[in-house]
């Protein structure tokens, strides 16, 4: 009796283990296949030091925390293959020929279809060139300097003039804030005139704005005591000025240290610029682009969350990663665009999928326009004396979208 | 010409500037032959060293430009310890290294300040107004000391033993041993109080301008105009250079073009050159 049972219970045990581990040698025994994933090569030209640094750097992690996510969500796949994105980063110093030879070699070493960049749009031309005249890759770029060059080659995708700049700053400047003189102040590269003449003064014009001068500054500046001089005898009711945060920063400090005006405005910086001076500016105005300390927007808050898990600090208005967003959206757009076009080597075939996208990404509802330029939600920022902040949003309107 | 006394009163402040950035460079360059490149570098540490003693920890404008001399001294004394002793004499591999640490510190600095302009607080608030004629104070302190940092080290160099030695060995290093000078400690003393200038130009550019980690390596190109124009080792000609080159940007850039800013320094180099070939002060024993 005690074997018999004995007997029982082992057979009990012994059915009870197989019954259990089943599963797990179903599994095994039927293992679904590892999935081989082909390399994606992203390429990419972003300026990491000279003193367009903090939008190239900006723009790199929001495009490099778009990579890694898709690659740690499996890659994607177009057709029946699988890929993971390798992202290419090079230094372009925010010099053209610099940018020219970052590209080049990535084009050699591993033939990436798509470009990113770059940071600041003086960069954009000649890598345009080269898309002109080799036809292989496209670029999508935040740079809206050349957006109106966009539909000169159907391989190039930028942000639409309208969206960062230009009219509806300039409108609420002048409706808000009353501003009925102006002097523009800008770098004397092809970006600040670019900005100067044919974004800003264009539509201050527009609105009826006297503009007092149009004065430019070599790039290297730091004392512009010279060039402020020029324009304190006319008295403008607002400096704007269409370049970088350490310059901007510079010009409203001398300038209120002449007594010249308490406005400013601004286009490629940020509200780092104006801060330290909240109590002695009377009015700071900006292309804000997404605003990262005081949203409340639930994609804006999720996107925080997983930049502060990749880069150990949430994105900030000071290090511009608000206005360099669309780097991030752009990057799941073009994915899409692959998988409706089938493809992943046609890059005629691709930029059409793309010009067809419509994308709801952090940013909001993304598309393009024929010309290639990006409609993206964007808004302007307006810092008053004593530091309050609002931001006003920058409807595009597509007869002034550049196109 | 109702724009002429401004222009020329921010040429001279602008000068003043340029030259506090020579003066280190020219005699470290001058007295010792190395090119040095990354003296801006070490200007950069200096103004991070003000504005980190200023805007984060409070401490006064004084104590500040301490600490920046400071900062300039120890970054001087490390690297003229490691790296350029070896090539004292060496002129091409001294700059190929002053190109290195240069990048370098630059790397390293974009890597920890990013590209993100920093703001100091002026030492002194208020701004002396005639209309015709403007100059916040805090310019005119900073011009004001910077003349007093020439005259300080003009003095130390001729009245003080220590400044003899110096001078006796940038004129005879053989001599000047056999009389007991010892020229490893000079030349380190030479390196140290030219660090010890960047440090400082450093910290009273912080209270003028954005503070960034490229800040200096844009204007070590100018300091070596001016070290040229002025004579290479003269201190008197690093001043007087600054100031010359300060006015003609000034008011090349509001009477002529703005574009060519930098190209009237060269091209005032370049007619100096033709006619005094060591410059200015450049033809005695310039110390």
């Amino acid at each position: 009796m005690n074997a018999l049972f004995s007997r029982i219970k082992f057979l009990f045990v012994l059915v009870t283990v197989i019954f259990l581990a089943f599963p797990f040698l179903l599994k095994g025994a039927i293992a679904a296949p590892e999935i081989k994933y082909e390399t994606f090569y992203w390429g990419s030209f972003f300026e990491l030091t000279g003193p367009g640094a903090i939008w190239g750097e900006a723009s790199l992690n929001a495009t490099r925390l778009a990579v890694e996510e898709i690659n740690e969500n499996g890659g994607f796949k177009v057709g029946n293959k699988h890929y993971r994105i390798k992202l290419l980063e090079g230094d372009t110093e925010g010099k053209t020929e610099k940018a020219v030879a970052v590209v080049t070699k990535q084009l050699n070493e591993h033939h990436p279809v798509v470009f990113s960049g770059p940071g600041i749009s003086i960069t954009s031309a000649p890598i345009m060139e080269m898309i002109k005249t080799r036809k292989d890759f496209l670029n999508v770029s935040h740079a809206t300097i050349l957006a109106n060059k966009c539909k000169e080659s159907p391989l190039f995708f930028c942000t639409s003039k309208q969206v960062w700049n230009g009219p509806d700053i300039v409108d609420y400047i002048v409706d808000k804030i009353g501003v009925k003189k102006v002097a523009i102040m800008a770098g004397s590269d092809e970006f600040g005139h670019l900005a100067a003449e044919q974004e800003y003064a264009v539509h201050f014009r527009r609105k009826g704005v006297q503009i007092t001068d149009i004065v430019y500054f070599p790039p290297d500046t730091h004392d512009f005591y010279a060039f402020l001089s020029k324009i304190k005898p006319h008295k403008p009711d607002m400096i704007f000025i269409c370049y970088y945060d350490s310059h901007t920063q510079g010009i409203i400090r001398q300038a209120l240290e002449l007594g010249i005006t308490k406005n400013f405005g601004n286009r490629a910086a940020s509200i780092t610029s104006a801060e330290p001076f909240k109590n002695q500016v009377e009015n700071f105005v900006w292309t804000a682009g997404f605003d990262m300390d005081y949203s409340k927007i639930p994609n804006i808050l999720a996107y925080k969350e997983r930049f502060k898990k990749r880069y150990g600090r949430y994105p900030a208005n000071k290090y511009n990663d608000g206005a360099v967003l669309v780097n991030y959206d752009f990057v799941p757009m073009v994915v899409k665009a692959m998988q409706s076009a089938r493809t992943t080597t046609d890059v005629n075939a691709i930029a059409k999928a793309l010009r067809k996208t419509v994308y709801t990404g952090v940013e909001g509802k993304i598309y393009f326009r024929e010309s290639g330029n990006a409609v993206v939600p964007r808004w302007g920022g307006h810092m008053k004396k004593g530091g309050a902040i609002s931001y006003f949003e920058v409807v595009p309107k597509p007869e002034l979208c550049g196109d | 010409m109702e724009m002429l006394p401004q222009q020329l009163l921010n040429g001279i402040i602008l000068g003043g500037t340029y030259g506090l950035i020579a003066v280190g460079l020219t005699l470290i360059f001058g007295l010792l032959r190395i090119f040095n490149i990354a003296h801006g570098e070490v200007m950069t540490l200096g103004a991070f060293a003000y504005y980190y003693a200023s805007s984060l920890a409070g401490l006064p404008w004084p104590v500040c430009l301490v600490s920046s001399i400071l900062v300039g001294i120890i970054t001087g004394y490390i690297v003229e310890r490691l790296l350029f002793r070896k090539f004292i004499g060496d002129t091409e591999g001294a700059f190929i290294m002053a190109f290195g640490v240069s990048m370098a510190i630059q790397g390293i600095g974009f890597y920890f300040w990013k590209g993100v302009p920093r703001y100091t607080n002026p030492p002194i608030d208020g701004v002396f107004d005639l209309g015709w004629l403007t100059m916040p104070y805090h310019r005119m302190l900073v011009f004001g000391l910077t003349i007093l940092s020439f005259v300080l080290l003009y003095y130390f160099l001729r009245k003080t033993k220590t400044g003899k030695s110096i001078r006796a060995i940038a004129q005879n290093p053989t001599a000047a041993s056999l009389m007991g000078i010892s020229s490893r400690w000079t030349y380190q003393l030479i390196f140290l109080i030219g660090s010890g200038m960047a440090g400082l130009c450093g910290g009273m550019l912080a209270t003028q301008m954005t503070v960034g980690p490229f800040m200096g390596h844009f204007l070590v190109l100018k300091a070596f105009v001016v070290v040229v124009l002025g004579g290479m080792g003269s201190v008197p000609g690093a001043l007087v250079g600054g100031l010359i080159l300060g006015m003609v940007e000034s008011l090349g850039s509001s009477y002529l073009s703005p574009y060519f800013r930098d190209g009237y320094g060269f091209i005032l180099l370049i007619l100096i050159l033709l006619f005094r070939p060591k410059g200015l002060f450049g033809s005695k024993s310039v110390i």
